[in-house]
């Protein structure tokens, strides 16, 4: 309250609190019992008291030496605070004891501020200097949360505006904070494909509002626009604040680009006082959480003689006449060769900051050096990450301020991609099936083994190495060579003038250099370059695609505030920015390369493959503008506009509008909510408005030539001749695609901010869809962008921050959030009615549809058979012997004579006894039905410690994986199998889970079915945190600012059911096909010992 | 205020500066289609581009010479994986069902569009001519493949302009029929002669008479039954005949060995598809002749010599016995050898059933020694023979009822060469004479299996004659009491229904468009 009015006012001001009090406590008096008042009467009096301390001193302007300690809640004393005289350019920070001494007049204020704390302001002659507690920032109503072009208190936010805790949130192990992201933001899903080291995270905020377009946010980072942005390009130890801009109020000022909402981060800029110097280093390792529980060598023989008899013979009991039965017990006990523990390994984890930082009241500095080093869980996979930054915020004069800034980041991935198949057609070159599906046992002689162990190819005869790609799994990773290289320079610039005390300009311009390299080598030893006995393939490969951005952005802001008859609050914002992108791409390809030894280096020698290269621009241009108005901050008004011109767009549609409106109207403030005395704050928001995206290519609406090497034609034996055809059909009436939100929020803040609550219901419109359609292959083209359909997601976020004890020695704080989305496709393509989606993994599944999207239904449902268990014998009549299918049952899609007991059975449900693609219908979900997160922090003394749990409720995975390893009609010879088809039908054992191992008994090929759909809900214990801080006095002794050391683990635990290796997977993630699992890389545990040294 | 006025300055300077043009960028990665076809040279280049539909992987490339083209009776495709089109048991789903419709009707625009440009340039008439023949001859062609293999398809005569086009309905197997017939008579009437053309690989004026009588045939039987069509393939194939230009060749397997080599015989080769090296890069004109059929199984040992082969396809017993003794087909076209499986050691295996000997025709052993290791191969495969010619025109001739003289004479040319004998000199323990019209129309029939087999014409004859089902029935039996009758090698036949004469409409273009129905069975 002081901090408001001049010195001269203080002595009114106390006298004011005082005569309130005395009104509360006489309301009081009647509703309460008289304890409380009690409490309330010795409450006004310290205050009175105080402010006849203050008073007295009134008057004095004489400069005076201030000395004063700033601690925590804790009595810790905080190092580098900033303490500034208000109003003056006087400031210095706290030393390492937590002491400061400057010379100020008699009656000046000082603030006291460091950052995670509460501001804190003084009289500066108090007797409180002697022991200034800054207690953590509790989020208060006076926070100043960062929106788009500009900030706003929280208190007179009207849009739907979430913080991420982000002091908890850095805790976590991770190279990137949106890998710490999920389950912290209500409305914000955030996943991974895998456990791939270095993979970025797919984030939705409030559902996908595109169906075959980017439904990534955008990202503003210090006021710097990115669309397709990194976000480990940030270093998670400079983040300040992570703000996440949800509802179109919010998110309009952004126009074209707002429609899936922004994160807006702000990073550190240095503080005031001496050079500070903070390093900090973790280090530990990372595990894989899980793996696949496969046949031992017993059952895996067992199997082989139910399925391929003729091989197993030949292989296994090579020595037994042909009449004689094979018997499985020879191979019970023997040796198993457990391929994933080969490929598996516990990687080791690094983590170093250096940073200095300080300033003056006119000048501040930061300077940050990090790396991140990770191995990942199989071996040869690896991740590392060098990031620096420089911050350089230059006051020129009073009126004129310069911040620079310079990020230079490169990550490095390295190693194997498991989801990924080498040979695109086939399932089976990818790393798992090998892992999985390699053979555990040659065969009894011990030598066998060695040389299956140690040899790249399993070369038994009755392999096909022309349809059988599985190679030794260890082998293929170790010499897989495939590194992605990612270099950006972000330089920016931002010059802001004070016109006058109303008026203000700011003029911010950046560069964003971006450089992706991607090589690869792979030698004789890699799926890719092996030479398969007698099958010429293209030999040792090596290739170089180098990938370009340029990105430069332009924008200008003036802002006017002022306030009338002293509560009619205005500020308005106009701008315009302008920003033009240049994309290129560049690479080189080489085959039959003569030595491999050489590596990339040795690459030229081999036969030059076509390549890569093209290049592409895209500019845009922007007009916006922004106006809030209060009256009394209690009722509060947001307009906003934007215009913006896309070259993406024929000149037709190149301009789209987007405006939004937004009301706020804190109740609180109404006298008559004012005698609700636990109520600090209510406030109630709705807001309206559209947003856009504009995701599409460059020059989609164009149509286009082509003149690839596949459409060459060779005559007479001559040299291939052009061939020109067109390859896209165009569009000229491609535009903006459109959405329309509207957010009703609800703010509430109870007994002292103890207890917080938000509450956002939404509705998100998307109309004129921008999707890329398929077009009937009768029209000659695949696919082309159309703008089509339209979505609508309904949400409900509920966010809950309490402070459920608080006291010198401990305290304990929880964040709760849950999030429920719910989409539903209001009209695709005029007469069509649904699509279908496929995922590309396999040539025998390509062509049948996994997911359909329909009208009237959410975005993407798993599409298939129905599954129905097994035949069993009572669905048959024995005819001859024979076991033929009664006539009222139905059949699998195979000719009924085939079926025989065991077989799948799937639901016919159209009735014709014959199960084919009419009978297919829904059989999953891979939505959620609601996801949260439950975070905890608590301090005892110098400990803190912090829990994280994260959870997804309702939404279901596609475990392609068992249309391999639980039988399945593709089974090679000689293939292993999961442990838990041993379970499968036999003559003794009739389960109606799994069916029979003999060929046949998996039913026609190609169709998925709800066999194996499971259940993808988890409950995540994320992350786990536990921060010792060593006491100050011990640390001053050797000279040191602070020390803190530290255990964090990330991935702890996860209570699941779902049969494959984690429940949060989509290894082909795309909006259309969520949630397939097949051949994913394993999630790690990792675990790490912090170390943190202020200098 | 002075200030206000400099800030003013600056942003209408900017607005002003940029507002025009800032927004128009112009692509530079891909060519327009509205003003490319300007030239002779670019007229070709689009032509090229359709040719490129036969070499796709979906149709002469790979699927139709290793499973699509050839599920008939003159042998099965035996593998562990099961399960696909290839063996008879798939749903509407199939990719490869899906991938062989996309690449037609990708033809088919390119030729529309192709069309549509074909008088901009100022260029000679004849050679506007000839390429305007033969996109016409490639589209009929293309509409042919799709009406044989779909029934009913949807009919799309111009290239498609906006995105609304495409989203048509199946025409009448009649209406396709025409259609087809129009643009082979106006390609017929526009192409170059063979002898000008000079080779098999481009189309002529012989490709389109022939492939007008084989159009006929297809329309005088199943499922259209035009009597009337009998005449005009005799018509046509005597067209062929009655040019001189043609003669087959006196050797069997010179055909095959010339299609090997890059050698190029137009008498008897008159249409093929062309493939070129060994997909050396930067081209992937290379095929998989030879490489999916070319005799058993290449084993390491023997890779070298006999080349790398997949060995898809065997034979039946059936067919191998329909060969007389000394018919000089029979193991060009079945291999009468096999190797050990595990020790890779090659062996007669003239004794053993027709259902263990792999497929032979197109062998590797008549590729360069360094090229026939190769996964791909340059290997030519033809779509029109001379020998065709002749037996269209006998079957023709025989149904009505024409010079039984002339009819004899053209079946028995073909079985004399088959025989090694001089073509043209009468040999009484060849010839077939005197036969009722129902038994030489059997002969016919056979004698085109023991001619064609593996050339992915067999299907399309035997249900075109309404035996289909009769020949798969009689297929499984007979190889059920064969000793390789095992389920997984039978199951092609076994799985073979009244539904298989087509293949479905692929889910995903009636998931599209609405308005396609699906065949019946399907």
């Amino acid at each position: 309250m002081i901090k408001q009015w001049g010195d001269k006012y203080i002595f009114k001001i106390i006298y004011k609190i005082y005569i309130d009090m005395i009104k509360v406590i006489q309301i009081s008096m009647k509703k309460y019992k008289v304890n409380f008042c009690m409490i309330m009467l010795i409450a006004s009096c310290v205050l009175f008291q105080q402010g006849v301390v203050l008073s007295q001193q009134n008057d004095s302007n004489q400069k005076v030496i201030l000395t004063g300690v700033v601690v925590d809640v804790n009595g810790s004393p905080i190092i580098g605070a900033t303490v500034l005289v208000k109003q003056t350019e006087i400031g210095t920070i706290t030393n390492t004891e937590g002491k400061f001494k400057l010379e100020a007049p008699k009656s000046s204020i000082l603030s006291i501020s460091y950052v995670g704390y509460d501001r804190v302001e003084i009289q500066a002659n108090s007797k409180q200097l002697n022991r200034i507690v800054l207690t953590e920032d509790a989020k208060s109503l006076e926070e100043i949360v960062v929106v788009g072009y500009g900030t706003v208190r929280r208190g007179d936010l009207t849009g739907s505006v979430s913080s991420v805790n982000v002091e908890s949130l850095t805790k976590a192990p991770v190279a990137s904070f949106d890998n710490a992201l999920a389950g912290r933001v209500a409305g914000v899903q955030v996943s991974t494909s895998d456990g791939q080291p270095g993979t970025q995270s797919n984030i939705v905020i409030r559902g996908a509002g595109s169906l075959t377009q980017s439904v990534s946010p955008i990202y503003v980072v210090d006021g710097f626009v990115f669309e397709d942005f990194d976000p480990s390009s940030i270093n998670p130890q400079d983040i300040v604040s992570i703000n996440v801009l949800k509802d179109a109020s919010s998110t309009a000022i952004y126009g074209s680009r707002g429609a899936n909402g922004v994160i807006v981060v702000t990073t550190k800029i240095g503080n005031i006082g001496n050079p500070t110097i903070a390093y900090n280093s973790s280090l530990g390792f990372n595990t894989s959480t899980n793996k696949m529980k496969l046949m031992d060598s017993y059952e895996f023989v067992k199997f082989q003689i139910e399925r391929f008899p003729t091989q197993t013979r030949s292989v296994y009991y090579a020595n037994t006449d042909n009449t004689e039965p094979m018997d499985p017990e020879v191979y019970r006990n023997t040796q198993t060769i457990d391929w994933q523990d080969k490929i598996l390994r516990t990687g080791f984890t690094q983590i170093h900051n250096l940073s200095i930082s300080g300033g003056s009241a006119t000048s501040k500095y930061l300077a940050s050096l990090s790396y991140f080093g990770q191995e990942g869980t199989i071996i040869n996979t690896n991740y590392n990450k060098i990031h620096g930054r420089i911050v350089l915020d230059q006051a020129i004069n009073s009126k004129l301020n310069m911040k620079l800034s310079a990020l230079y980041v490169t990550d490095h991935t390295s190693g194997i991609v498991p989801s990924t198949a080498y040979a695109s057609g086939t399932a089976t070159s990818t790393l798992f099936f090998s892992a999985y599906g390699y053979r555990p046992i040659a065969g009894l002689n011990p030598d066998d083994n060695l040389n299956l162990e140690y040899n790249i190819l399993d070369l038994d005869p009755n392999i096909n190495l022309g349809d059988d790609y599985r190679i030794n799994p260890k082998l293929m990773a170790e010499n897989t060579d495939k590194n992605v290289i990612n270099s950006s320079f972000i330089p920016d610039i931002t010059i802001t003038y004070k016109i006058n005390k109303h008026l203000s300009f700011l003029v911010k311009g950046g560069l964003f250099r971006k450089i992706r390299e991607i090589n690869y080598f792979y030698n004789s030893k890699t799926s890719e370059g092996i030479s398969r006995p007698g099958i010429v393939n293209k030999g040792v490969q090596g290739g170089v695609d180098f990938y370009q951005l340029n990105m430069f952005s332009n924008e200008n802001v003036l802002t006017y505030t002022n306030t009338f008859a002293k509560t009619h609050k205005l500020e308005t914002q106009l701008g315009l920015s302008f920003e033009g992108i240049n994309t290129s791409s560049h690479g080189l390809k080489y085959q039959q390369i003569p030595f491999e030894e050489l590596g990339l280096s040795g690459m030229d020698k081999g036969v030059p493959v076509p390549a890569v290269s093209w290049l592409s621009n895209s500019r845009s241009q922007s007009f916006f503008g922004r106006l809030n108005y209060s009256i009394h901050s209690r009722y509060l008004f947001t307009i906003t506009y934007r215009a913006d011109g896309s070259s993406k767009f024929p000149l037709n549609n190149r301009w789209g509008y987007f405006p939004s409106g937004a009301f706020a109207w804190r109740m609180s403030d109404e006298s008559f909510f004012k005698e609700i005395k636990f109520l600090n704050d209510a406030k109630l928001r709705v807001s309206y408005g559209l947003t856009g995206n504009n995701r599409v290519g460059n020059f989609d609406y164009y149509a286009s030539l082509g003149t690839p090497y596949n459409e060459y034609y060779s005559f007479q034996n001559q040299t291939p001749e052009m061939g020109v055809s067109r390859n896209a059909l165009g569009n000229p009436d491609l535009r903006w695609e459109t959405t329309a939100q509207t957010n009703i929020g609800y703010d509430l803040s109870l007994f002292k901010n103890r207890i917080k609550l938000t509450v956002d219901l939404y509705r998100k419109t998307t109309k004129d869809l921008l999707l890329l359609a398929n077009l009937p292959a009768v029209s000659g083209f695949a696919s082309a962008y159309k703008n089509i359909g339209s979505i609508q997601n309904d949400g409900l976020e509920i966010s809950l921050s309490t402070v459920n004890v608080k006291n010198k020695n401990f305290s304990w704080n929880t964040d709760f959030n849950i999030s429920f989305n719910q989409s539903k496709v209001l009209a695709l393509n005029g007469e069509e009615t649904y699509m279908y989606n496929y995922v590309t993994w396999e040539n025998y599944f390509n062509g049948t549809p996994l997911y359909r999207t329909k009208v009237g239904e959410p975005v993407s449902e798993f599409w298939g058979i129905k599954w129905d268990g097994v035949y069993q014998y009572t669905d048959f009549d024995l005819v001859d012997n024979k076991y033929v299918l009664k006539p009222e049952i139905t059949t699998n899609g195979s000719p009924r004579a085939q079926v025989q007991p065991g077989d799948i059975k799937y639901m016919d449900l159209n009735g014709d006894l014959i199960v084919n693609s009419n009978d297919r219908t829904v059989i999953g979900n891979p939505l959620p039905k609601h996801i949260g997160g439950f975070n905890n922090d608590i301090r005892y003394k110098n400990f803190s410690l912090n829990i994280f749990f994260q959870w997804s409720y309702g939404g279901q995975l596609f475990n392609a994986n068992r249309l391999f390893f639980e039988g399945g009609v593709n089974v090679r010879p000689l293939q292993n199998q999961f442990a838990s088809y041993e379970n499968r039908w036999t003559p003794d054992n009739q389960t109606n889970k799994m069916f029979r191992g003999g060929s046949g008994g998996s039913g026609p090929n190609g169709i998925y079915s709800s066999m194996d759909i499971e259940d993808g809900s988890f409950l995540r214990l994320k992350t786990i945190a536990l921060n010792y801080k060593i006491p100050s006095e011990l640390v001053q002794k050797i000279n040191l600012k602070g020390i803190s050391i530290g255990l964090s683990a990330q991935n702890i635990y996860t209570w699941d059911s779902y049969s494959g290796l984690d429940p949060e997977v989509s290894v082909r993630d795309a909006v259309m096909t969520p949630g397939f699992d097949f051949s994913s890389y394993p999630r790690s545990l990792s675990m790490v010992f912090n170390l943190k040294i202020t200098l | 205020m002075k200030k206000y006025i400099y800030i003013s300055i600056f942003i209408c300077s900017l607005i002003g500066s940029s507002c025009t043009d800032f927004l128009d960028t112009t692509p530079t990665d891909f060519l327009d289609p509205d003003v490319y076809y300007q030239t002779e040279q670019q007229l070709n280049s689009g032509l090229n581009s359709i040719y490129r539909t036969l070499p796709n992987f979906g149709l002469y490339g790979h699927r139709m010479i290793s499973e699509l083209g050839l599920q008939a009776d003159e042998g099965y495709r035996y593998s562990t994986t099961t399960g696909d089109v290839g063996h008879y048991q798939t749903s509407s789903g199939d990719a490869n069902v899906l991938l062989f419709w996309t690449v037609l009707y990708q033809g088919i625009d390119k030729a529309n569009f192709l069309l549509d440009n074909i008088n901009k340039p100022i260029m000679d008439s004849i050679n506007r001519n000839q390429i305007k023949g033969e996109t016409l001859f490639l589209r009929g062609y293309f509409y042919f493949l799709l009406v044989q293999n779909y029934g009913p398809v949807p009919l799309k005569l111009e290239s498609s302009k906006s995105l609304t086009d495409g989203y048509l309905p199946r025409s009448s197997v009649g209406d396709v029929y025409y259609q087809i017939w129009a643009d082979l008579t106006d390609a017929e009437r526009l192409l170059n002669p063979i002898n000008i053309v000079g080779f098999g690989g481009r189309a002529s004026k012989s490709a389109a008479q022939g492939m007008l009588a084989r159009v006929a045939l297809f329309m005088a039987g199943h499922p259209l039954q035009d009597n009337s069509k009998w005449a005009d393939a005799k018509y046509w194939s005597q067209k062929v005949i009655n040019t001189g230009l043609h003669e087959l060749n006196p050797n069997y397997e010179q055909i095959f060995i010339n299609y090997a080599k890059n050698l190029y015989d137009y008498k008897e080769s008159i249409f093929e598809v062309e493939f070129f090296g060994w997909n050396d890069p930067p081209y992937s004109n290379a095929g998989r002749v030879g490489v999916s059929i070319g005799g058993p199984l290449w084993h390491v040992k023997q890779v070298s010599t006999y080349g790398l082969t997949s060995g898809y396809i065997y034979s039946t017993d059936w067919l191998l016995n329909s060969y007389r003794a000394g018919d000089k087909r029979r193991d060009r076209n079945i291999s009468n050898y096999s190797f050990n499986f595990n020790t890779g050691e090659m062996y007669s295996n003239l004794t053993t059933s027709g259902y263990a000997r792999a497929a032979r025709k197109w062998d590797r052993r008549d590729e360069p020694a360094d090229k026939r290791i190769m996964q791909n191969s340059c290997e030519n495969h033809p779509i029109l023979r001379y020998a065709d010619i002749l037996l269209m025109f006998a079957e023709a001739n025989n149904e009505i009822d024409g010079n039984s003289d002339s009819t004899y004479m053209c079946l028995n040319m073909v079985r004399r060469r088959g025989m090694g004998l001089p073509i043209n000199l009468p040999n009484a323990s060849v010839d077939l004479l005197g036969l009722s019209k129902d038994d030489l129309r059997k002969e016919i029939q056979a004698e085109r299996a023991r001619e064609f087999c593996y050339e992915t014409l067999r299907k399309g004859d035997i249900v075109r004659w309404g035996i289909f089902l009769d020949r798969m029935k009689f297929a499984d039996t007979d190889m059920q009491n064969s000793s390789m009758g095992t389920n997984i090698r039978r199951a092609y036949f076994t799985n073979a229904t009244a539904r298989d004469t087509l293949w479905p409409i692929p889910d995903r273009e009636r998931g599209l468009n609405p308005k396609l129905t699906q065949n019946s069975g399907w």
